[in-house]
């Protein structure tokens, strides 16, 4: 009874790996630690992104994804640096998040260091931690921080000025 | 999404969970920090232990310099899972009873786990606090022993998602259990006490004289004001309606991820302390009340605005009041605090009394009774109990 289903269950799995291989290639979060939020100012260096920052036990957070993720359809050369400020233990909780919204495949970290404070201050020495907290940086890096949810309009707005 | 890529990412999470089950144990953050510590009636200083797996007890009879060989509460591993704004509590009532709460992922991450003992010899098999442990995932357990020997929990449910979806705002609800003391304490069912709640910010709790329980928590106010609100659960089991005693405006939908802190002294005072960027004042303030939180004295600002002051702790042992909190430069993180002798009227110019360079867990404040002391564990010390007292040139500002 039992290894029947399981062949199905590992078919279907099978297909679906090969469907939709963006789902496979990224099925873990980049771990942020100490120099990352450097690494990803050379990374996309002469580039604008969008780093919005969240956690699992945020409901703000959540329920603008959808919004986002409709954005993201709308202008897809957006950079869009998705960073979760829960350990890196709730990597599964994220990641299912982050799937649920069409989000898995932007450019996705999850806080992974022993000290958080730390990694707060290295992004910005004036933020408390409070999420989301979105910073806009256009192609040489100036960078605006919002806190809270920003509305559709505002992100809207922001995302065409960085680009410009 | 199209039927056919839902019941493939479905199913790529659940082989992938299967996996991750591993390795999420493997990254649950460093536990050890976690220690929550407490006086006994014979002042003995308790303190629950946490590991990656294991929740245990010890107890020092010498202010902390030497501590007994520890007793475990948990007979079976499970990862122990708490973090900053979700720390276990540690209670011992006036006849020596134990009492712990931890959080370790079950059937939902971070569930919270009861166990007690009569003498700290031998724990009770840890039993899930909410009702819907299983189904619901919930957080930030508070608990409380009050004077007529029962038992609290009170916990951030997501329970009611449904019903703030169609509001259209507030994050959670606070739900709320208590059962008597004795050898066996049976938990009955739960009940919500509040809505409305922020979803990240830890909710303070505090016995009043007059035996009711005293909820300091962040609401989530019309507008997206997340100002903090008072809410009384009487003795007879009846609740209160909320009232706003913070009035920033703090407007943000999202979370501080900063939950107040409340302590109510032996002549009925309420002294509380919370952590805003709103409209009207931005950083740690303090205030206190006499007529049982109805109205509060103008809030103080405390700490360097400087240097991220965040983390307040407040503790009143009759006139004496304590305030501690976190300050950080970008390297060292120091625990700074003040004190008052006239129950917060006048205090001392904040003094610097621990510090790290290492990851290290919220300041606590805990009393024998007699004097205030900080508790405080950095992964470079350890455990500190560091006495809060006036300095002998330190006169009141």
């Amino acid at each position: 009874m039992k290894s029947p289903k399981i062949l199905i269950t590992y078919l279907l799995f099978l297909s679906c790996s090969i469907a939709f291989p963006a789902h496979a290639e990224q099925i873990d979060l980049k771990h942020f630690t100490s120099g990352s939020y450097q690494q990803l100012l050379n990374e996309y260096a002469n580039k604008p992104f969008v780093l919005l920052i969240w956690s699992i036990n945020c409901t703000s957070c959540k329920k603008k994804m959808p919004l986002l993720s409709e954005l993201r359809k709308k202008m897809p050369d957006i950079n869009l640096i998705l960073l979760a400020t829960d350990d890196a233990s709730a990597s599964n909780q994220a990641l299912s998040i982050l799937t649920g919204n069409e989000l898995n495949n932007a450019d996705n970290w999850i806080f992974a260091d022993a000290n958080p404070q730390k990694l707060r201050y290295e992004i910005d020495p004036q933020w408390y931690g409070e999420v989301p907290r979105t910073y806009f940086l256009d192609k040489d890096h100036q960078r605006v921080g919002v806190s809270g949810s920003v509305s559709g309009e505002t992100l809207e707005t922001m995302l065409k000025a960085i680009i410009n | 999404m199209n039927h056919f890529a839902s019941l493939c990412s479905t199913l790529l999470l659940l082989a992938l969970s299967h996996n991750l089950a591993a390795e999420t144990e493997k990254l649950l953050p460093e536990q050890k920090i976690y220690t929550a510590a407490t006086f006994g009636p014979d002042g003995r200083l308790w303190r629950l232990l946490s590991a990656q797996q294991s929740i245990s007890v010890d107890y020092s009879v010498d202010f902390g310099k030497s501590f007994s060989q520890p007793v475990r509460v948990n007979s079976t591993d499970m990862p122990i899972h708490a973090w900053d704004e979700n720390p276990p509590t540690l209670a011992v009532d006036r006849t020596g009873r134990v009492y712990v709460l931890y959080f370790a992922d079950d059937k939902q991450s971070s569930t919270s786990f009861f166990s007690h003992s009569d003498n700290g010899t031998q724990f009770s098999t840890p039993v899930k606090i909410s009702s819907e442990a299983n189904t619901w995932y919930h957080y930030q357990t508070e608990m409380l022993i009050d004077t007529a020997n029962r038992v609290h929990f009170i916990w951030h449910d997501v329970r009611d998602r449904a019903e703030y979806k169609k509001q259209g705002d507030g994050d959670l609800s606070i739900y709320h259990v208590s059962a008597r003391t004795g050898k066996i304490i049976n938990l009955p069912a739960d009940q919500r006490i509040a809505k409305n709640i922020c979803s990240c910010c830890r909710t303070a709790m505090a016995e009043d004289v007059d035996g009711s329980l005293v909820m300091l928590a962040r609401y989530v106010f019309p507008g997206n004001i997340r100002d903090h609100g008072l809410l009384k659960l009487s003795p007879d089991g009846k609740t209160s309606e909320p009232w706003r005693v913070t009035f920033d405006d703090w407007e943000i939908e999202g979370c501080p991820a900063h939950g107040p802190a409340l302590s109510i002294g032996a002549d009925g005072r309420y002294h509380m302390a919370w952590f805003t960027q709103g409209e009207k004042r931005s950083g740690i303030f303090y205030a206190w009340s006499d007529d049982q939180g109805k109205t509060f004295s103008n809030p103080m600002q405390v700490g360097d605005q400087d240097k991220l002051p965040g983390r307040a702790d407040v503790l009143a042992l009759d006139k004496q009041v304590a305030l501690a909190w976190k300050v950080f430069d970008g390297t060292q993180t120091r625990v700074e605090a003040m004190y008052s002798t006239d129950g917060g009227l006048r205090w001392s110019k904040p003094q610097v009394v621990a510090e790290t360079a290492t990851q290290s867990a919220h300041p606590a404040l805990i009393t024998d009774g007699k004097q205030i002391f900080l508790s405080w564990n950095s992964i470079d010390t350890g455990f500190r109990l560091i006495p809060i007292r006036q300095s002998d040139d330190d006169s009141n500002q």
